[in-house]
């Protein structure tokens, strides 16, 4: 009666993951057109794992101070100064005697294109594509790489006309993009802000909050930024709204 | 030219551990959530991974084999601790993560004890795989597990997770409103 192949939470997962072949994720693409319970399962699984990214990507420094003195000394760690020995041994072992060596496969990643068009896919229903970039990184050479994204992006909706709201939002080091003197691309910023209406930069005030506190840094935000109270919380609330999440 | 290679890959190799700590230091601390214990087994980590550099002969494997020696010597560590305790049900108690330390971010905060209630088992293939973006192969390979466990391991954690924060979340209007604080 019904052909329609089990979609296991395993398989769920493995597909929220990229890990699935191209066969398998056709086959998942067509239990979820047909089954809203399994999309809005898969929506919740990539909520998770986009949470538990975003929860430790500024894991509390060590505080190294607090080695100083005996308590340095740990048992265990005099325990692996000598397994190291062994392992040393080991690796002279394998010096002379060397064992065949196994590579580690690893899976290619899927492009930023499927990406852009499984987003695509995924929101048609509601008419509106809604995008959310995330830029974490100060790099200059990666904020450039985001915002040829939204830029292609938004070049792609426009092309197509197809309604669409993109929203590139910035925190950590990716701040320095949205800032008065740090940001490399100030010009083109405000360009892209000029040329397309539906495009947003948001700044996350726990970052501007933090420069201020750790560093003395007052924040100066480019012209048409906005401000949100917290980027971690604005991501969250904008999946829960049903806007596809890509971190650059 | 043979040796002139193996000079390029000891630099290539080097370069990769030294770029490699934060990585470390975040899994680490997503499986303890204690800063100093996380920044110790990172330490002996990399001291490990310097003195076997001579066992890595492919540099693109370099990560996987990179996290396989930090679950050794945090299982080391544990496995001195207790003994007698299986290391996939080991539970985190709470008093030992400082989430309190960033109270201002109370997503980030519920996440990571929410993390932190899931069996050790489960904590480490599932912050494998979300924060470093490992293939389940890998993940196999690094916690020297079947492929099908790191599958069922994730699947039980996410399912945890998602009963613990999706509802959480669903029940607090607040966080579903955009707070919009001011436009420059």
């Amino acid at each position: 009666m019904n052909d329609a192949p089990y979609i296991s939470d395993e398989i769920l997962n493995a597909f929220v993951d990229d890990q699935l072949s191209a066969e398998e994720k056709e086959q998942v693409y067509a239990a979820l057109a047909r089954d809203e319970k399994l999309k809005q399962r898969m929506c919740e699984l990539r909520s998770i794992h986009d949470l538990a990214r975003l929860a430790y990507l500024d894991p509390p420094a060590s505080r190294i101070g607090e080695y100083v003195g005996p308590t340095r000394r740990r048992p265990w760690i005099a325990a692996s100064v000598a397994c190291l020995m062994l392992c040393l041994g080991l690796v002279l072992g394998r010096m002379i005697n060397p064992s065949p060596h196994t590579a580690i496969p690893v899976l290619a990643n899927a492009g930023r294109n499927e990406t852009l068009i499984e987003a695509a896919n995924l929101h048609r229903h509601s008419g509106v594509t809604k995008i959310l970039f995330h830029l974490n990184s100060g790099d200059p050479a990666t904020a450039r790489e985001a915002l040829d994204e939204v830029e292609n992006a938004l070049k792609y909706y426009a092309r197509a006309r197809k309604p669409a709201r993109i929203e590139l939002i910035a925190n950590g080091g990716g701040l320095n993009l949205l800032r008065r003197g740090t940001s490399p691309f100030p010009k083109r910023i405000r360009e892209m802000q000029k040329k397309y209406p539906n495009l947003r930069f948001v700044a996350c005030q726990n970052t501007i909050d933090r420069l201020r506190r750790e560093k003395g840094i007052v924040v100066h935000l480019l012209p048409g930024t906005a401000i949100i109270d917290s980027g971690v919380a604005q991501i969250m609330r904008r999946q829960q709204e049903g806007w596809a999440y890509i971190e650059v | 030219m043979n040796v002139l290679n193996l000079f390029y890959r000891t630099r290539e190799s080097r370069r990769m551990l030294e770029t490699s700590r934060a990585r470390l230091y975040r899994v680490a601390y997503a499986w303890c959530h204690n800063a100093a214990l996380a920044d110790d087994v990172v330490q002996e980590t990399l001291m490990k991974a310097y003195r076997n550099l001579g066992q890595l002969r492919d540099p693109k494997a370099g990560q996987a084999w990179l996290f396989s020696i930090l679950t050794n010597c945090y299982n080391d560590h544990f496995r001195r601790n207790r003994e007698t305790e299986d290391v996939d049900e080991q539970e985190l108690i709470e008093e030992t993560t400082p989430e309190m330390e960033t109270g201002q971010l109370q997503i980030v905060d519920r996440v990571r004890k929410a993390v932190a209630t899931l069996p050790e088992g489960q904590r480490q293939a599932v912050t494998l795989v979300d924060l470093e973006g490992f293939s389940y192969i890998e993940v196999a390979q690094i916690l020297d597990i079947p492929i099908g466990t790191v599958m069922s391991r994730l699947c039980r954690a996410r399912n945890a997770l998602r009963g613990k924060l999706l509802e959480e979340f669903r029940q607090q209007p607040e966080l579903r409103e955009a707070v919009m604080r001011r436009v420059k």
